[in-house]
Order: C-alpha cells, then sequence, then structure tokens
C-alpha cells in the first residue's frame, strides 16, 4: 500500500479566517492527529469542512483520495456514514429519545436487528459510564451527558475514522482523563482507524501522548 | 405595472418549481423496505402520520358535524324538507367535491403546517440539520419524505372523517330537527354521488397534502441563522400553503368539470 493509498483525509492550501497561513496536512490510516487551533469557534469551521458539509473557498479536501469537490451528495454521505464524529454538544437530535438518538445510525446504515442493535450500545453505554435516562428526550440531560451519547453514537458504528471537535470542551479534569483514555483505547481498537482531534487546547497532547501534533497557531504541519 | 406583474408571476412559478422539485425528491428518497434505512424513516412517518392524521381526529370531527349542520339546516330553510334529492346533490357537491378536501387541508396546515415549519426551523438553527447530515443521513430522506407523505396520508384519511361525519350530522340534524327521514336523505345522497366525485376529493387532497406539507418543509429548512426566523418560517409556511390550497382546489374543480363535459 503506497503512503496516498494509506490517507483518509488530506487538506491542502486551505485558507481559514484567523488562521495567518494556508492549512495542509494528512491523516493516514491509523493515525491519531491532534490540530491545535487558535480558538474553539473556528473548530466546527474546520469540522464541516472535513466532513465536506462545507466546500473550502480555497484549497482542496481529499476524503479516501477522492476530491471532495467532485464527489456526488450520495457518495459524501457514505463517506461520511464511515466517519465518527464527536462534537462539543453531542450534536443530537432533539426530537428523538436518548435511545433513538444513540442507535439512529445502526438503524439507518446496517442491517442488523434490534437485539444486536441493544447489544452493540449496552456495550458501548457500559464503557462510558453512561446509566438511565435512555428513553428520556436529550433536553433532560447535562451538556456534559449529551456530549457523552454523542461520543457514544459516533464509536457504536465502528467507523475508521472518528473526528472530535473541540473534545475537551465542556468537561472537568476526571471526566477529560476518561474521555481521552476511552478515545485512545477505541483508536487501536480497528486495525487502520484514525482519529483526529480538533482543538484550541493546546494541553490536549498531554492526554493523548502517542498522537501526532499539527499546530495551526505556530505553522507546524503547514 | 406589468413589469411588477410579470415579476410576481416569475417568483410565484419559481416558488411553484421548487415545491415540484421537493415532491418529485420525496417520491425518489422511498427507501427500500429490504435495506437498512427503511426502519427510522418509517417511524418518522408514523409518527407524523399519528401527529396529524390521529390527534387531528378530535377536531376534524367536531368541525365536520358542525358545518354538515349548518349546510342541511340552510338548505332545508332555502328548498324545505321535502326535496331530499336536491339536499343530497348539494351534500355531495358541497361537502365531498368541495368543503371536505378544503376544510381539511386548512385545519391541517394551522395545526401541523405551523408545527412542522417551526420543527425543522428550529432544527436548523440549533445545528441538528447539519449533525444529521454528519452522520451520513440525507435530511430529505429522514426529514421531508417522510413529512411529506404523512402529511398528505393524514389530509386524505381525515377528509374521508369529515365528509362522513359531515353527512352524518347534517342527516342527523335534518332527522331530529325537521323529521326528514334518514331513508329518504340517504337515497338522495347515493342517487346523486357518482365515483367521479370520490374521485375528485380524494385527487384534491392528494395535491392539497402534497403541496401543503412540502411548502411548510421548504419553509423551515431555509430558515437562517436567527431565531427570529422561525415563527416568520411557520406564518410564511402557513400562508404559502393556503395560498396552493385554494390554488389547486380551483385548478382541480376547473378541470374535472371540463372533463366530465367531454
Amino acid at each position: 500500500m503506497n503512503s496516498e493509498m494509506a490517507e483518509i483525509l488530506r487538506v491542502e492550501q486551505l485558507f481559514q479566517q484567523e488562521i495567518p497561513v494556508p492549512i495542509s496536512f494528512a491523516v493516514a490510516r491509523g493515525s491519531m492527529t491532534i490540530l491545535v487551533t487558535p480558538k474553539e469557534e473556528i473548530n466546527w469551521q474546520l469540522a464541516r469542512l472535513f466532513l465536506c458539509l462545507d466546500k473550502p473557498r480555497s484549497g482542496k479536501i481529499y476524503l479516501h483520495n477522492s476530491d471532495s469537490t467532485s464527489l456526488s451528495d450520495r457518495e459524501l454521505r457514505d463517506i461520511r456514514s464511515k466517519i465518527g464524529i464527536v462534537s462539543p454538544a453531542g450534536g443530537l437530535v432533539s426530537n428523538l429519545t436518548v435511545w433513538e438518538n444513540l442507535t439512529l445510525p445502526l438503524h439507518y446504515h446496517q442491517q442488523l436487528s434490534h437485539g444486536e442493535i441493544k447489544e452493540r450500545a449496552m456495550a458501548v453505554l457500559d464503557r462510558l459510564g453512561i446509566t438511565g435516562k435512555l428513553m428520556a428526550a436529550t433536553s433532560t440531560l447535562t451538556a456534559v451527558q449529551k456530549k457523552m451519547i454523542g461520543f457514544a453514537r459516533a464509536m457504536i458504528t465502528a467507523p475508521d475514522f472518528m473526528l472530535y471537535e473541540s473534545p475537551a470542551s465542556r468537561l472537568d479534569q476526571k471526566e477529560m482523563e476518561l474521555f481521552f483514555s476511552v478515545a485512545g483505547e477505541f483508536h487501536h481498537e480497528k486495525p487502520g482507524r484514525a482519529s483526529l482531534f480538533i482543538t484550541a487546547r493546546q494541553d490536549t497532547a498531554r492526554f493523548l501522548p502517542e498522537a501526532g501534533l499539527v499546530n495551526l497557531i505556530r505553522g507546524q504541519g503547514i | 405595472m406589468i413589469s411588477k406583474i410579470g415579476q410576481l408571476v416569475i417568483v410565484l412559478v419559481s416558488n411553484l418549481a421548487g415545491l415540484c422539485a421537493i415532491i418529485a425528491a420525496a417520491f425518489r428518497d422511498v427507501p427500500n423496505p429490504l435495506k437498512p434505512g427503511w426502519r427510522p424513516v418509517s417511524q418518522v412517518f408514523l409518527k407524523q402520520l399519528y401527529f396529524t392524521g390521529y390527534e387531528s381526529l378530535k377536531i376534524i370531527i367536531i368541525i365536520s358535524l358542525a358545518i354538515g349542520t349548518v349546510i342541511i339546516t340552510q338548505m332545508i330553510g332555502l328548498v324545505g324538507g321535502g326535496n331530499e334529492p336536491l339536499i343530497g346533490k348539494v351534500m355531495v357537491l358541497v361537502v365531498i367535491r368541495e368543503l371536505g378536501p378544503l376544510l381539511t387541508a386548512v385545519i391541517v396546515i394551522a395545526r401541523s403546517g405551523a408545527a412542522i415549519a417551526t420543527e425543522l426551523g428550529t432544527m436548523k438553527i440549533h445545528g441538528e440539520i447539519d449533525s444529521i447530515e454528519s452522520l451520513g443521513i440525507s435530511t430529505g430522506q429522514y426529514l421531508v419524505m417522510p413529512r411529506v407523505f404523512g402529511v398528505t396520508a393524514a389530509v386524505i384519511i381525515l377528509t374521508v372523517y369529515f365528509e362522513i361525519f359531515s353527512i352524518f350530522g347534517g342527516f342527523l340534524v335534518a332527522s331530529f330537527g325537521w323529521h326528514v327521514s334518514l331513508e329518504k336523505l340517504s337515497q338522495g345522497l347515493l342517487v346523486n354521488l357518482a365515483m367521479a366525485d370520490l374521485s375528485v376529493s380524494v385527487i384534491k387532497s392528494l395535491f392539497f397534502g402534497l403541496f401543503l406539507s412540502a411548502a411548510c418543509c421548504c419553509q423551515g429548512l431555509d430558515v437562517g441563522s436567527s431565531t427570529t426566523r422561525i415563527p416568520q418560517a411557520a406564518t410564511k409556511g402557513v400562508m404559502q400553503s393556503l395560498f396552493l390550497v385554494f390554488i389547486t382546489d380551483g385548478v382541480i374543480t376547473f378541470a374535472a368539470t371540463i372533463f366530465r363535459n367531454v
């Protein structure tokens, strides 16, 4: 396998507001990368670009070696279904219960029985220490609980690529340790799984010592 | 003046084309029942059917009974109690061909149309639409398609209930109030009721349902980033739906009359 084939995401000459130099980096299969940004506010903008929800105004984004602008909506949805996205607020759908939110991608993308779905969901919830409130509306959850349910939802499909947007946001020290330790373990569970952490906190590397660093503040990796 | 009318026509035609595209996409987005995706989409469809169909039933029954009473009271006041065939004909023309589909659509617009636009607008502003897309789920298939078909199915079913209860209510009042024979009234109705009348009613409900749900979904998904746009989207959705329903009613009535005379 050559190096290009091994890349899940490649960003070339992407200009972004508040980042003075163009962004260029690649996320290889099996790699763990921390992308340090100057501000939390631009993390979602970058995540949207990497998920191809927005088109880049300049530069190129390649997903699985395909130029994102050349992919059809259906192809983009297929690629997104193999990405686990963890957003700071969880990204839950408000008119679904916690359980429906958690199992939505499994129901939508995989032909599994109710028993198999329940088994997989309970295993992920156990792992993150989430108990109770599963049939409740998402509005009854705290911000941290929403984030953890979002994390569980991303893990449940066993994706090839995990994208963490502002992973440390809303978490206290103890919760951060649990979060990053599960994220680190989960990364190694599937051969070739890549993880990208988009964060404005430079101390994130402390929790993930094996991760490569792309620092957009200092211009590293550019 | 002419240029303003021209601009208005262009806006109307482009809006209508947009809605037709949404309806066409909804038909295209129907998932394969043997593939994954069917289960969550059918759940959204059933929820919409329950909310628009079942939960509106009470209000539909009350209004239809009242409308039936009003029509029959006015008819008997006008032609007297002994003219059952004419009363039957008017009931077919007014309730089954016109008021049944029209008033049901108006009630659904007021109750569910505004709710759909508000719900989708709120989801858009809170980033839930992006969140659904980021899971690789088509918002057209997961959010729009089941709402369009759920509302349309509900409008068709509610129209049938409206017509049955309207006629039933009217006959009951005529029987108790003016001692008109129920048997004669039923005969008068059945003699004048043709398959074409029922077809017109179903066709109208079908188009009303499709247009009103597509308009409300479109307005809901079209909100920008400000929460102040949500009530505006609801109002726009309701007004656009009402406009389309009345225009469609006129077009179908006209076409049905021409078709009948050919």
